[in-house]
């Protein structure tokens, strides 16, 4: 485990939660990958040219 | 002399895209997303890990993706679909070819150890189904499960643990030969249809579970998430963070399996007009669906919860001591009652749907991670598909052994071949697409039959910045680490020896290397001897040009 993560869990003592930042990063994140795969999705099966 | 090529009119084809893209996303979701990912994001600083693992996969991930994906495709319209004619294609200097072994050789030195350890994920589905997994003393029971080469196999002190660990690795390897006997459309294809939907499905199933658990001493499962999601700018652009970048970097090489030459493999059974603009980019989505949202929201929430912040730390000091030790002791408490019956069943259910999702992500891995060889035994040697596949299990079944027996071969195999050597193919592939044959027909090439235009910003990156990156993290790593790993002053994460341990693994450790020096020579062998059989000559006569 490095420094970091020695600090961050120091730092969260025994109790890390949730705060507004990390919701969020999360929401962000998951957004993101939930958009692109959608996205990416919605075009492959719908393009028509799925089945050779 | 005869060619011994298969033209590209007699290729196998992929049977649908929609298969191609299971297929694809089966190689790339494997143990690594739901293992390795949480015991890399909680070891390198949590959210500082995350930001720095967001912009890898923009800026070497998904560059590197069409990169391949782009190799393979032209390799496979001229015939060739591995390492040593795809990347002849691209230049005419000789010695690519023998680089290219690299492609065929890698792949198979991760599928001897990585079908090992997909084996323990389907004894561990059993044993939790059939009520035989001991959740409330797992790390006996692990160490009983694979203690084969520390004393039990070898010295018979616990043989029955042993040989079911034995068992179910035969069971493993015969499934994987079997599927990759039956071809590329009725085999791996097959097995993906069936197999992602289900893992999905399972992971979806623990995560609803997971997060939907009432609080424990105190302690929530939504908070566990914060360990990982809580952003740390300032950490990652300050002195000393290069270890949370390279994790973060290795991460998504590991992830996306690139670098291992499965994916241009993979890529070859396209046509030269099939998209692969957004069929690759729809394989990333979902790894990085798997991996960021159900990877991510398994393991450590669950372990915060019952274990806490301490639980947390030891077991996520191991992904596999997290997987195999941790999870047990958490599915026993994550029933919907109290209670010894209460338990149990919850293990056989939490605990069969995680390790079977294990199991399935490792097999659609470990089929990919074959399929180079076995194409290179097919298009270059000859071999009829029951053959090659009977060679290669073959060379699994034998090259297992000091893996299963020795300890420290694994973690050898895992480092030079899983770890080194994909940034190392990596960045060969990148310079020779981009700068040898050409950053316009490279983007050309990636854009014939797209059914997206990818942003020009792509070919910026993938010209400049994923090349500098990935000779930067092989300049930081000959610099820092190559002498001392090599002359095993310290082991191959960079840290000190346990005691006794270098001692005692010297030996083994030293097998390992020859056994995959031995590997890799046996491939620039074979491509010495199809070369003289003419399998080159098709690039020899220019007419790729």
């Amino acid at each position: 485990m490095n420094a970091w993560t020695t600090l961050l869990l120091q730092s969260q003592s025994s109790d890390p939660k949730m705060t507004g930042a990390a919701w969020i990063f999360m929401g962000l994140a998951w957004l993101f990958v939930i958009l692109l795969a959608v996205w990416c999705f919605k075009r492959v099966l719908g393009g028509g040219r799925q089945d050779r | 002399m005869s060619e011994t090529y298969a033209p590209p009119d007699q290729r196998e084809r992929w049977g649908s895209r929609l298969g191609l893209i299971l297929a694809m996303a089966g190689n790339a979701v494997g143990l690594g997303n739901f293992l390795r990912f949480p015991n890399q994001a909680v070891n390198n600083g949590g959210g500082s890990f995350m930001l720095a693992y967001f912009i890898s996969l923009l800026l070497l991930g998904i560059p590197l993706m069409w990169i391949e994906w782009g190799i393979g495709r032209r390799g496979g319209a001229l015939g060739y679909s591995t390492g040593p004619g795809m990347l002849q294609s691209l230049t005419r200097a000789r010695w690519v070819r023998y680089a290219g072994a690299l492609g065929i050789a890698m792949p198979l030195i991760i599928v001897i150890f990585y079908v090992y350890l997909e084996s323990w994920t389907l004894g561990y589905a059993v044993q939790a189904v059939t009520g035989n997994l001991d959740a409330g003393a797992s790390a006996a029971h692990f160490e009983e499960y694979t203690r084969l080469g520390n004393g039990g196999f070898l010295g018979s002190a616990s043989l029955q643990g042993s040989w079911s660990a034995y068992g179910f690795f035969m069971v493993t390897a015969l499934v994987n030969l079997w599927v990759l006997s039956r071809g590329l459309s009725k085999g791996i294809e097959m097995a993906a249809k069936i197999g992602m939907p289900i893992l999905i499905l399972a992971a979806v199933g623990l995560v609803a579970r997971t997060l939907t658990l009432p609080d424990f001493e105190g302690r929530s499962a939504v908070d566990g998430l914060a360990i990982y999601w809580q952003p740390e700018w300032r950490q990652l652009f300050s002195a000393g963070a290069a270890g949370i970048w390279l994790a973060a970097a290795g991460q998504i090489f590991f992830t996306l399996s690139v670098g291992s030459g499965a994916i241009n493999t993979y890529a070859s059974y396209l046509t030269e007009d099939d998209d692969i603009a957004l069929t690759g980019l729809a394989t990333v989505s979902t790894n990085e669906f798997c991996e960021v949202i159900l990877g991510g929201t398994l393991a450590i929430p669950a372990a915060y919860l019952f274990l806490g912040t301490q639980g947390v730390e030891d077991a996520a000091s191991s992904s596999l001591g997290l997987a195999f030790i941790a999870m047990p002791q958490v599915f026993e408490n994550m029933g919907f009652g109290s209670g010894a019956e209460a338990g149990g069943l919850a293990v056989a259910v939490f605990g069969g749907l995680w390790f079977g999702l294990l199991f399935l992500a490792g097999i659609t891995s470990s089929l990919a991670l074959s399929q180079p060889a076995m194409a290179w035994l097919q298009d270059a040697m000859g071999l009829t598909r029951r053959k090659a596949a009977l060679v290669i299990g073959g060379l699994i079944i034998l090259c297992v052994q000091p893996v299963i027996l020795l300890p420290g071969v694994l973690g050898e195999f895992d480092y030079w071949a899983g770890t080194f050597g994909l940034v190392l193919f990596s960045t060969l592939e990148v310079i020779l697409l981009m700068w040898v044959f050409g950053s316009k027909r490279a983007w050309a090439e990636i854009h014939k039959g797209a059914d997206i235009r990818i942003p020009a910003v792509f070919r910026l990156i993938m010209t400049w910045i994923t090349p500098l990156a990935l000779l930067g993290m092989l300049g930081w790593w000959g610099f820092t680490q190559a002498w001392p790993i090599l002359t095993l002053e310290v082991d191959s994460g960079g840290g000190a020896w346990g005691p006794g341990v270098l001692e005692s693994q010297r030996g083994n450790i030293m097998l390992a290397r020859w056994l995959m020096i031995g590997i890799v020579l046996l491939f620039v062998v074979l491509v010495a001897v199809a070369a003289r059989r003419g399998h080159f000559r098709r690039l020899e006569e220019d007419r790729y040009e």
